[in-house]
């Protein structure tokens, strides 16, 4: 799986491309556990060029939530497709995840003070 | 699209063997045009089931094989799942309370419920020492 940084004034944006899967999950995981661990607080995942996401996806990014929300950050993602957004809404993510149509929107979120992670 | 098409893939239950059945589904979608939501709806069921099998499919540590088989039809897809591994129907697990707030959700238990919900028809059938799962998916779904 590819992935890229892209630093926007305090809010950290990753961008993974392809499928999050059981194959690259803990790719991921590792990805952004390493972002966590160096202190990034605000974080924005571009899933514009995510093709699709099965449960093991679901489970970084809920943990990622976790440990975002204990220590007071923001985690947004932006620019799902159908499919990925399907997947979020069936699994009941939409409800405890901030969740935005682009990733400007994603980062203008994430950089607001207001709200939680 | 070209109608009927048929593709079988035969792996070991693991990861490679994971890895293999989903590339070999991405090349037989571009080959017969599947529309994107069906392709990707497969892929994460694929990935769903194929994936407690690898986890937990042979007693004693044994390597299962699984082979799976794509049928492309006029208006459906349908795919069926063999594998030698521990009978067990995946179906009967209960599907977790997507409702809860975040601090008492779950990590994990979500797959089965994705899988329900993807596919338009699902069965399970345990014989002789391992499982069948047969499934389709509508193509104007």
């Amino acid at each position: 799986m590819k992935m890229s940084d892209d630093q926007r004034g305090d809010v950290l944006i990753v961008r993974p491309e392809g499928r999050i899967d059981t194959t690259t999950s803990e790719e991921l995981e590792r990805w952004v556990a390493a972002r966590l661990d160096g202190g990034t607080r605000r974080l924005v995942v571009d899933m514009s060029a995510v093709d699709y996401i099965s449960s093991a996806g679901l489970r970084v990014f809920l943990m990622t939530v976790k440990k975002l929300r204990g220590s007071g950050g923001q985690f947004v993602l932006g620019g799902l497709n159908t499919s990925v957004r399907q997947i979020f809404e069936l699994a009941g993510f939409l409800s405890i995840f901030a969740v935005e149509t682009d990733v400007d929107r994603a980062v203008a979120r994430a950089a607001g003070a207001a709200g939680g992670a | 699209m070209r109608h009927p098409a048929q593709h079988t893939v035969s792996v070991a239950g693991s990861r490679e063997g994971l890895g293999r059945v989903t590339e070999e589904f991405e090349r037989f979608s571009s080959t017969h045009g599947l529309p994107d939501p069906v392709r990707r709806s497969i892929q994460v069921v694929l990935d769903e089931l194929l994936s407690n099998t690898v986890r937990c499919g042979g007693e004693g540590g044994r390597q299962v094989r699984i082979d799976v088989d794509f049928l492309l039809e006029p208006h459906a897809l349908r795919v069926e799942i063999v594998d030698d591994g521990t009978p067990f129907n995946p179906l009967e697990r209960e599907s977790p309370d997507t409702s809860l707030p975040l601090e008492k959700r779950p990590v994990g238990g979500l797959g089965v419920m994705l899988v329900r919900h993807l596919v338009d028809e699902i069965a399970w059938y345990g014989e002789g020492g391992g499982n069948r799962v047969r499934l389709c998916k509508r193509l104007d779904a």
